[in-house]
């Protein structure tokens, strides 16, 4: 599965660039992003967590579990590039059959590509 | 959410339809600092009433306010000066546009347009609305072209999380300057200033029970009498400009900060007096120069400083 990922900002005229932080730059127009930058996408956008602690399967906070000095983090995926892009301006995102021919392009190069590595946080 | 830190923060604006009605963001900017505040105004109550403490709390009068730091970029600027009291002229056509900016001429209280400004400090999203901005400050802070906002509000809510998409325009710093005193004669003995433009705003409260907070935020936000100056650090190299200070001659001064044909950001000041002129010998080895103050005026210039933002923003 992959995504159509499209950028309507009037403002940005020609030529004009956003930065999506964890996906990349993009003009105005649409951009095909793979399933792999998509969940890349979600470990960007990570945030720590107490209640992702509690939830985690590995109880590595049992043991501290009431303690008054110490706090246990978990990490939280970032929002899905669908639920993100609800809450973006300009910006739309529709999914596609990887099989599907399309000539949209992928995200503009940049010096700010993502660097994050698809494994798991604690 | 766990602990956060600042590095995790979204600053994002956009012009309102109607003063004090929250637009979500259509624009982001990397800043340097924020601090918009929510002031209730708490009144506490001292009557003398058989003790020395206070024995109560009347909730007050609500204010925004607060500084944005940021680099100044040429896409980020115009969004700002729209809600200074300004005149902006829009001109040119996709992709390159300019944005001409004057001061008001006629004693307006008001500025042109109102923005909410989202903060999301720690996943945690505020949106003050009714904001404009009552100064503008563009300095040379650690070599590039810095602009600072004092911002003044109507409220703040909670508002849904948006999820930023950031511009890539680059500030202005070292190889972007243009010096020109007087006008249209470059000179290469500045290396810093500070322009600011103070509209002296000032939140206006009116008897109400209407409105956000239960009617206790400001009914508009006024501008009064504005001040612009330039404070500039110059080599001190003769008595040419010395003897203008002592003799209270006027100059026009432009500063531009431009990158290629299409970018940049111009100050154009039609008459500067110099209040303060101070070149010193310091130390032995020390370079004499002089902090140099400007203060401005409109007469014969029609009007008191031009900016002037070359981009290819387009801002309706």
């Amino acid at each position: 599965m992959s995504y159509i990922l499209t950028v309507d900002q009037p403002n940005l005229g020609d030529g004009g660039e956003i930065f999506i932080h964890g996906l990349g730059t993009f003009k105005n127009g649409d951009h095909k992003i793979t399933d792999e930058q998509a969940q890349l996408f979600r470990v960007y956008n990570a945030h720590t967590s107490t209640a992702a602690a509690r939830d985690s399967e590995d109880n590595l906070d049992d043991p501290l579990r009431g303690q008054d000095w110490v706090q246990v983090t978990g990490t939280e995926l970032g929002p899905s590039l669908a639920e993100a892009a609800e809450r973006m301006y300009g910006v739309t995102v529709r999914e596609v059959d990887d099989t599907s021919d399309t000539d949209s392009r992928g995200p503009v190069d940049s010096a700010t590509k993502s660097q994050a590595t698809a494994t798991g946080g604690v | 959410m766990g602990i956060g830190i600042g590095g995790g923060g979204i600053i994002g604006f956009a012009h309102e339809t109607v003063n004090g009605t929250y637009v979500a963001p259509t624009k982001y900017t990397p800043v340097l600092t924020e601090n918009l505040t929510f002031n209730p105004g708490n009144t506490y109550r001292r009557p003398i009433r058989q003790t020395v403490d206070a024995i109560g709390m009347v909730p007050g009068n609500v204010s925004i306010g607060g500084t944005l730091s940021m680099e100044c970029l040429d896409d980020v600027i115009v969004y700002f000066l729209y809600c200074m009291r300004m005149t902006v002229v829009k001109s040119g056509s996709t992709p390159n546009f300019t944005y001409t900016v004057t001061p008001t001429a006629a004693p307006s209280a008001q500025p042109t347009r109102t923005m909410s400004i989202t903060v999301v400090r720690n996943g945690v999203t505020f949106g003050y609305v009714g904001c404009v901005v009552s100064k503008l400050t563009l300095s040379i802070q650690n070599d590039i072209l810095q602009m600072d906002c004092d911002i003044l509000g109507l409220n703040e809510a909670s508002q849904t999380l948006p999820t930023p998409t950031w511009p890539t325009t680059a500030p202005y710093g070292p190889g972007t300057w243009s010096i020109q005193i007087p006008t249209a004669t470059q000179v290469f003995d500045m290396d810093t200033f500070s322009f600011d433009i103070d509209e002296a705003g000032a939140a206006q409260y009116r008897l109400k029970n209407t409105g956000a907070n239960a009617g206790r935020g400001a009914q508009f936000i006024s501008m009064g009498e504005r001040t612009t100056q330039l404070t500039a650090s110059r080599d001190f190299l003769d008595r040419t400009d010395y003897n203008a200070f002592q003799a209270g001659t006027a100059q026009a001064i432009t500063i531009q900060a431009l990158r290629g044909a299409n970018n940049g950001v111009s100050i154009a000041i039609g008459q500067a007096y110099k209040t303060t002129y101070d070149p010193v010998n310091g130390a032995q080895g020390d370079i004499v120069r002089s902090s140099i103050t400007y203060d401005t005026t409109n007469e014969n210039a029609g009007n008191v400083v031009t900016l002037t933002v070359q981009t290819q923003e387009n801002i309706s």
